[in-house]
């Protein structure tokens, strides 16, 4: 990645909970699993060793069970929560040796947050609920409003705006945290956890509305989430949390079609993978050098395995991958699309890996 | 009147949109220093009398309301306070005079013979009777009881749940120093005293006592208009002496010391006010007075000016010697009171 | 006193069968804590032994171990008499706050008068309905009236005056010391006793030294006011800011706000509950000192009460007496309407009303200008019209003479014959006895035996301070007084709950009757206790039952109340689930509601000592001696060391009680 286009980059971040708990940072008791490490030292360490970069425009989902330290390294982004050791860059800015206006100053104008609670104020309207952040900077009255009755109209929530957030259902009062978050025009977004307290329908069209903004505004985008299914729709990467530690990095592809460790192969397991690989993890090396051979077998590399499914199933013969340039790339027959869709671990693998304490797999990834 | 109104205005306006609530407070204590202010411009000073928990003291003072603001047309204030928050008030100007005082010993060397900030304003002319009550019934039927001997003996006849098994002694309002524990040990009375703890308490047990004919004995004094009610007979006590007096608390063995009642004021007074001052020095009336203005406001239910305009209009010349008479003679409090 | 409990050991003990029997952690803590329970209970043991080895068994707190506090205090109190009208603290500082204090009161009381009567009922009725309380406007209009009817309207409205301000100034003291509290721990833990030391100190102990510093009349009434009667509004307030959803507060921050910034538009918003909870608390409790004000000079609707009681009559005190009943209740009611309307988190759309907002305000603001000028043109200013008079107090005493008549004597009622039998009973069989041996108890074993039964309840830092308070109370010199007060104080307890705590199920069974209840519970706890001095007396005889019965009578409120809340606020679906299994009513109380409304049960418990112990002064004035009686003498009898030592010693019991009822509530977790 090139510097200009990263906004968020995070080295060796380090958050320990407990009695004396920055103490840990580097001892060799912090590599200790971390049941042991709580019987020993009374001390839960909620972010270890965490490093990422998240580019300019770019989804970066964090995953994790409840516990797994998530929402404490979402929250460390902002310095809600202050890490014990690692740097922190937000837009080119050193959030870690802010000083208290300097933090202040972020927060106001580079990065705003969605909250799982939705976090409403409820003694404030509608209207000045997604003013708030307008109203701590010190903007107009008239300005904040005009800002904010046309934020209400990009969420769909026009005409609520003198409601207060009581009256409001929880898909709206979330509208309302997300038109709240956008209202600074920050440069990145934090959503931490911000649908898993609503209904599925309710979260699915969140989501939708999530991604028809993002492909208007271009904000960078850190989303917390513990729902696969939302993690792999949204993210353009995923990083695996647990125990404090990121367990894998990588595309929503990487993540199903290749996971690195039987904890993620778990988590991953019953996703339905012809609906997150494509053509491009699949296809081999094309046997025949030109296109005409394929005839109309042609599927872009973007294309889901299931839509090449029928392509392929409709014949013995292979199928070409083609890119926008119109060049062969590479190509697919049935074999190698059913095992790229079947190649999955098995159950016993699954069961094998998830009883094994994890200790042993982590202090590897922690040394690396 | 117009300031003062948009003042009220803007007030009221705070309270309507639940406004500003400090703004208030300097709002208030501004307009209270204008007031102030104005007042102390104005010629006669506001004379405040000191009104004490027993009906006697409210006596004097409606009586004294009537002739001042009457007769010498200065306005004047009643204000109810307890005995001990009096001498300061009295010392500070803050209370005129007290046209009542009951011993006090303490306070009038702090004040008095001290500080000079309160005048000795001579005496008022009943003489406080402190000491041992019967009702009277009882005499019918215990004729004995007239002395504390006879009350020896008969103990048994005053032993109640609360007491039990001795007799019980009924004491009076915790402002009153007593000796009834005392006595009781000294004179060997099989007796225990209880407190009443408050005038009301000790009034209400002797009249549920009274309407049943029942024994009672208790601390009691006169003047008092409730002896005007109820018919109470004194019991005799060995009689006072000094040297009773010097004793320490626990061993007094004598009755108690007879309080010529006295008056006293503010020192700065006589300056700001020469005849109300005149007044209250030669203010003095006899103990069936106090309680005929009593009995008229507590049983006969008259208004306090109305009870002071009877008595002021049936005792004319009395009145007239508070206005233009000599002061009353005077006589400090004594230890032991 | 909201302090949460420390875990409780006996009560972890009692859960830990629930938990998995191969977790080895678990065998060793419960092994852990009963060791360390049977070698603490072999302290005390051994402390008891030791003690009694010295002590011998003689009753009484010794001599030896008294300094003489009283005599302490009364050398301050008299260097405070010498020095009040020269040393410049007193002269420059306190005195011009004393004026300040006294012209406040007087400025407003020249506003009432201003607006005259019907101008002052159309202000607070105006008020009450343009904050959408109709029926609280009426109350208003009805309840001032009856000021002006029983003759008492300018007492009526000095009470008012000398009370705004004096809940003016806890509001603008207390809330920003409350905020100081929520934001640091230390202050927090620096305020807690001292709110603990003013809630229960009798007011009567500290009047002498008030009037010595700030002078007789409305600057000592506020002062002696707002020391009691601000702690709740301090509590709540920080209560309240803790109560702000954390995730709430992160959004704050999170958009940079500065402390300031999310103190004012989002913690303070959104603690305003509490806070309203926190002001009419200081009301109701800054209308129960209106009599004590006005024995130092404040005047007021206090004077008739003291006037009454001078010439015992009791249907006199009863109409005043309802009269402070009915201001307390106007300033909550428009204190918590005004605050809902402020704090309407509905939006008024879609409600039908039948005059808008704004007309609304103009009518409202019409009626108002009309009133003040029918007022002082036409009905004579500040004072209500003499001639509409209405005499309430003979009626009333004729009624409570027909009472005792009735109910006094011995053959009045059925098998426990009349008051005075019951009185008797009660004093010969149970006070007198309980006296005695409360008095008879060694003072060692005394003050280990209680520290004991804190270290069951409680664990053992309460235990070392319940120890420590036992210990004061002698040393203060009041052992034997507090003895003569702690047995009335226990017998009045158990009265409360042997007929509150029922009450409060039947009110939760019958709604009507709970309906009928609160009314004459709210009564029962503002009406002056001054008030019933002289019934208690009639009926009960001076003596320590007396005493009891005051503090019955004014303490039931919370047994009933909280009873009824711990109930009501059950669950619904632990409800459903007890009748799934066919639960008869008694079988649903005793198995499912009352366990479940434990917490708050004891939380009644709790308040209800605290009140018994508020009402020892009382007890004190109807010849119920102990503790109440040396406060009541330390007024009168200018002993102030003595008045305060007794107070002192209330607040120790206080303290003691507290933190023993307080020690279970926390233990059952989950």
């Amino acid at each position: 990645m090139e510097k200009s286009q990263v906004q968020i980059s995070c080295k060796n971040l380090w958050k320990v909970f407990g009695p004396k708990g920055a103490s840990l940072v580097g001892s060799p008791d912090a590599s200790l699993p971390p049941a042991d490490l709580q019987e020993k030292t009374g001390c839960v360490v909620a972010i270890r060793d965490v490093s990422f970069e998240v580019a300019r425009g770019e989804v970066f989902v964090v995953m994790g069970l409840s516990g797994s330290g998530k929402s404490t390294l979402i929250r460390s982004l902002t310095r809600l929560v202050d890490v014990d050791a690692g740097e922190i860059e937000l837009c080119q800015r050193d959030v870690r040796k802010a000083d208290k206006n300097q933090l202040r100053d972020i927060r106001r104008h580079n990065v705003s947050m969605v909250f799982q609670q939705f976090a409403l104020f409820p003694h404030r309207r509608v209207v000045d609920n997604v003013a708030f952040g307008l109203e701590i900077q010190g903007v107009k009255k008239a300005d904040r409003y005009r800002k904010v009755d046309e934020l209400l109209q990009i969420v769909g929530l026009s005409g609520f705006a003198n409601s207060f957030p009581s009256e409001l259902s929880g898909g709206m009062q979330q509208r309302v945290g997300l038109a709240r978050a956008l209202a600074v025009d920050p440069e990145v977004l934090l959503f931490d956890e911000a649908f898993s307290a609503l209904d599925p329908l309710i979260r699915r069209e969140m989501q939708d509305q999530v991604i028809h903004l993002q492909e208007q505004l271009h904000k960078t985008v850190v989303f917390v989430s513990h729902d696969l299914d939302e993690a792999l729709k949204l993210g353009d990467r995923i990083a695996i949390m647990r125990n404090g530690a990121f367990v894998q990095v990588g595309t929503p592809e990487e993540v199903v079609g290749a996971p690195k460790d039987g904890y993620v192969a778990a988590f991953t397991r019953d996703v339905s993978r012809s609906k997150v690989l494509t053509a491009r993890w699949a296809m081999q090396t094309p046997k025949y050098g030109n296109l005409s051979s394929y005839e109309d077998r042609i599927v872009s590399p973007t294309t889901l395995l299931q839509g090449v499914l029928p392509v392929v199933l409709a014949s013995e013969l292979p199928v070409g991958v083609v890119d926008t340039n119109g060049r062969l790339i590479g190509e697919l027959d049935r074999r190698s699309v059913l095992a790229a869709i079947n190649d999955g671990p098995s159950d016993a693998e699954v069961n094998e890996n998830h009883l094994v304490p994890a200790a042993a797999n982590w202090r590897e990834e922690v040394a690396k | 009147m117009s300031i003062k109104s948009s003042r009220a205005l803007r007030l009221k306006r705070l309270v309507r949109w639940g406004g500003a609530i400090a703004a208030g407070t300097v709002l208030l204590s501004a307009c209270g220093s204008s007031s102030s202010s104005t007042a102390t411009t104005a010629p006669k000073p506001t004379i405040t009398l000191v009104t004490n928990s027993w009906e006697g003291s409210l006596a004097n003072n409606v009586v004294a309301q009537y002739v001042i603001e009457k007769d010498l047309h200065y306005p004047v204030k009643l204000l109810d306070l307890a005995e001990i928050p009096a001498w300061p008030a009295t010392a500070s100007g803050s209370v005129s005079a007290v046209l009542e005082v009951w011993g006090h010993y303490n306070h009038y060397q702090t004040y008095v013979v001290g500080n000079h900030e309160v005048i000795n304003a001579g005496l008022e002319g009943p003489t406080g009777n402190i000491g041992w009550y019967i009702p009277t019934y009882l005499l019918k039927s215990h004729p004995e009881l007239a002395t504390w001997q006879g009350v020896k003996a008969d103990w048994q006849l005053f032993v109640t749940p609360q007491t039990a098994p001795q007799g019980e002694f009924l004491d009076g309002a915790p402002s009153y120093v007593t000796n009834d524990a005392a006595l009781v040990k000294t004179l060997g009375i099989n007796m225990k005293v209880v407190y009443a703890g408050s005038e009301a308490a000790q009034l209400s047990q002797i009249e549920t006592a009274y309407k049943a004919k029942k024994p009672i004995i208790f601390y009691w004094y006169t003047p008092q208009y409730f002896n005007h009610v109820y018919s109470f007979s004194q019991v005799t006590l060995p009689p006072f002496t000094q040297a009773c007096a010097k004793l320490p608390a626990a061993d007094i063995n004598c009755a108690y010391p007879p309080y010529y009642l006295y008056k006293i004021m503010n020192s700065k007074l006589p300056t700001t006010a020469p005849s109300v001052a005149k007044f209250i020095q030669a203010f003095n009336w006899t103990a069936a007075d106090q309680n005929s203005v009593s009995y008229d406001m507590a049983v006969n239910k008259l208004s306090g000016p109305a009870a002071a305009a009877k008595f002021v209009n049936s005792h004319q010349s009395l009145v007239q010697s508070w206005i233009n008479g000599a002061p009353t003679a005077k006589k400090a409090p004594v230890l032991g009171t | 006193m909201t302090v949460l409990a420390e875990p409780n050991e006996q009560v972890e003990l009692a859960t830990m069968p629930d938990l998995p029997p191969d977790r080895r952690t678990t065998k060793t803590t419960v092994s852990k804590l009963a060791q360390t329970r049977w070698s603490g209970l072999f302290i005390f043991f051994l402390a008891i032994v030791i003690s009694a080895i010295y002590g011998g068994f003689h009753s009484g707190f010794p001599t030896s171990l008294v300094p003489n506090i009283a005599t302490w205090f009364n050398s301050i109190a008299n260097w405070i008499t010498v020095h009040q009208s020269t040393a410049p603290f007193f002269v420059h500082f306190l005195t011009p706050i004393g004026n300040w204090l006294g012209n406040s009161v007087n400025a407003l009381t020249d506003v009432l008068n201003w607006l005259s009567w019907p101008g002052v009922i159309a202000v607070f009725a105006g008020t009450a309905v343009l904050s959408g309380k109709w029926r609280v406007g009426i109350f208003v209009v009805i309840a001032m009236i009856y000021f002006g009817l029983i003759g008492l309207w300018a007492a009526s409205m000095s009470t008012l005056a000398l009370m705004s301000v004096a809940v003016l100034i806890s509001v603008v003291l207390g809330v920003p010391l409350g905020i100081a509290a929520a934001a640091s721990r230390v202050v927090e833990e620096a305020i807690r006793p001292v709110l603990d030391l003013m809630q229960m100190l009798p007011a009567f102990a500290y009047l002498v030294p008030i009037v010595l510093l700030f002078g007789i009349g409305n600057a000592g009434g506020i002062i002696a006011t707002v020391i009691y009667a601000i702690a709740p509004v301090i509590r709540l307030t920080m209560l309240g800011i803790h109560s702000v959803p954390y995730e709430t507060v992160e959004a704050g921050k999170s958009f940079g706000s500065n402390r300031w910034q999310l103190l004012r538009k989002v913690q303070l918003p959104m603690a305003l509950k509490p806070i309203v909870l926190g002001i009419n608390q200081v009301i109701m409790m800054a209308l129960s000192v209106v009599v004590i004000a006005s024995m130092i000079g404040t005047g007021g609707l206090g004077d008739p009460i003291l006037q009454a009681l001078s010439i015992v009559d009791v249907g006199d005190a009863l109409v005043a007496g309802v009269a402070i009943v009915f201001l307390a209740m106007i300033l909550d009611r428009i204190v918590s309407a005004v605050a809902e309307n402020v704090g309407r988190n509905v939006s008024s759309k879609g409600q039908r009303q039948l005059i808008s907002p704004r007309n609304l305000r103009i009518l409202v603001g019409a009626f108002v200008i009309v009133a003040i000028a029918l007022g002082n043109l036409v009905g004579g200013g500040g004072s209500f019209p003499p001639g509409l008079s209405l005499s309430l107090s003979s009626p009333v005493n004729s009624f409570l003479s027909f009472l005792q008549s009735h109910l006094y004597h011995f053959s009045s009622m059925p098998i426990i014959g009349g008051t005075s039998n019951l009185s008797s009973f009660t004093t010969l069989e149970i006070l007198n006895p309980l006296t005695r041996i409360l008095g008879d108890i060694p003072w060692w074993l005394a003050i280990f035996g209680t520290g004991v039964i804190g270290y069951l309840i409680a664990g053992w830092r309460r235990a070392v301070l319940v120890c420590i308070g036992v210990t004061a109370i002698g040393v203060l010199g009041m052992w034997t007084d507090a003895s003569v007060t702690l047995a009335q104080v226990l017998i009045a307890l158990v009265m409360c709950l042997a007929i509150g705590i029922p009450l409060g199920i039947c009110a939760y069974w019958w709604p009507t009757l709970e309906k009928v209840l609160r009314p004459i519970l709210d009564v029962l706890q503002t009406m002056p206790a001054f008030v019933y001095l002289i019934p208690v007396v009639l009926f009960f005889s001076v003596g320590n039952m007396a005493g009891v019965t005051a503090s019955f009578v004014y303490a039931l409120a919370p047994a009933v109340r909280l009873t009824n809340l711990g109930l009501r606020q059950i669950k619904v679906d632990m409800i459903e689930a007890g009748n799934s299994f066919g639960a008869t009513r008694l079988q649903m109380l005793r198995k499912v509601e009352l366990p479940a409304a434990r917490s708050t049960i004891i939380l009644a418990i709790n308040q209800t000592i605290m009140l018994v112990l508020a009402e020892v002064i009382v007890a004190g004035l109807v010849g119920a001696g102990g503790l109440g009686y040396d406060v009541v003498v330390g007024l009168g009898r200018d002993e102030f060391g003595l008045g305060l030592s007794a107070g002192l010693a209330i607040v120790v019991l206080g303290i003691v009680f507290d933190r023993l009822t307080q020690g279970r509530p926390a233990g059952r977790r989950g």
